[in-house]
């Protein structure tokens, strides 16, 4: 549970560390990779919630994802369309998407547990 | 039987709504996995983030208000160290004067002095002049010798000499007796021995033509003592330092 959040800190911590930053005109790339990968992590929670994680999945999707992501961002700059949009919109309704589909699913759960709490007591008190 | 049914229908209900078959998940596989997602995910952030900041902060991207206030704030900067160098210029200037000023008072103070030190006799000096040779065999006094001198100062002499005694403000000529009674000169008390050699720094063609004019010193000489000096122009007439300077005990 407290691993992935371990390895994000990690990450945020060793990205500080370094000084390097990459040319300004490949930014937007980056930054539509960088959307790529949030969608993939949410995905992938939502699999786990959902019980169909499954982790080859889930590091082939993140990185292709990215690649893809940023590719059709640099394929859009030289073909002169906003195919960099069209990455940005895709992966944004699929992020809030996923997002809603991890809240239900935590509801569920929680009212599930709930309930079988309750089932639970209610199968104590009969048996008595 | 009928509570265990209600249970199982109660979790039915509540299953999540894809129904799949809950099958125990390997916690090794997806936290490996997902922390290594994670993980390069928290790199590109921080990197992403650092660029938009770096581009965020160049000139490129800064508001067109921002970039005129920073153009006039350089304008200002660049005029004010422009003034700055205009006046460190004309001290620069005003220190090259004084300097040259200083270079020539030290000049003139460094000809002044040599010229203290010919007027009092303390360096060896040269120049065109004359020479008076007198022969052991005239009849010559002190008093000859004092006009000889006056007549050379008169005709514009800057050094004189007697047999390389320098003639000083203190000079003295004086007409004494030796131990054995004979008549000698002395030119600040040094015997003045045979041939008199009076020699003088100036204009040659004056100096001689002063001693030598008709009814002048030379002609006095020789008309009423018989004495003949012999004068001789020269360009490189040499009188040596003084020997008998006499230093000042009153004067303050």
């Amino acid at each position: 549970m407290w691993l992935p959040i371990l390895g994000l800190i990690t990450g945020i911590l060793i990205g500080s560390m370094f000084t390097f930053t990459i040319p300004i005109v490949y930014a937007k790339y980056l930054s539509v990779g960088v959307l790529a990968a949030l969608d993939s992590l949410l995905g992938s929670v939502k699999a786990l919630l959902e019980d169909s994680f499954d982790s080859t999945v889930l590091i082939s999707g993140f990185f292709a994802n990215i690649l893809l992501a940023a590719a059709l961002a640099f394929m859009g700059d030289r073909l002169g369309l906003d195919l960099y949009m069209a990455a940005v919109v895709a992966l944004g309704i699929r992020l809030f998407s996923n997002l809603g589909a991890i809240r239900r699913d935590l509801m569920e759960m929680h009212h599930n547990k709930k309930a079988l709490k309750k089932a639970g007591e209610v199968n104590h008190e009969a048996q008595q | 039987m009928k509570h265990n049914s209600s249970l199982h229908s109660i979790t039915k209900i509540y299953l999540p709504r894809h129904k799949r078959q809950l099958k125990p998940f390997s916690q090794k596989t997806w936290t490996g996995s997902m922390f290594i997602t994670f993980l390069i995910f928290g790199l590109l952030l921080t990197l992403q983030y650092r660029t938009q900041v770096a581009a965020e902060n160049s000139l490129a991207n800064q508001k067109q208000e921002d970039l005129v206030a920073i153009l006039k704030n350089l304008d200002a900067n660049k005029a004010s160290l422009e003034a700055e160098l205009e006046s460190l210029q004309n001290t620069k200037k005003s220190l090259e004067a004084k300097a040259e000023a200083g270079i020539s008072l030290n000049n003139s103070l460094q000809k002044q002095i040599r010229q203290y030190q010919i007027a009092n006799g303390n360096v060896d000096i040269g120049g065109p002049g004359v020479s008076i040779t007198i022969t052991a065999d005239s009849n010559i006094m002190s008093y000859d010798l004092i006009d000889l001198v006056n007549e050379l100062w008169i005709s514009g002499a800057e050094a004189v000499a007697i047999n390389d005694i320098r003639m000083l403000d203190t000079t003295t000529i004086e007409q004494t007796e030796d131990k054995n009674n004979n008549v000698v000169l002395t030119v600040d008390g040094q015997v003045l021995l045979s041939p008199i050699i009076i020699t003088a720094i100036g204009d040659s063609a004056t100096l001689e033509k002063g001693l030598t004019f008709p009814g002048g010193i030379i002609d006095n000489l020789n008309t009423l003592y018989q004495v003949y000096p012999q004068i001789k122009k020269s360009d490189s007439i040499f009188i040596p330092m003084a020997t008998n300077i006499k230093v000042n005990q009153y004067v303050k």
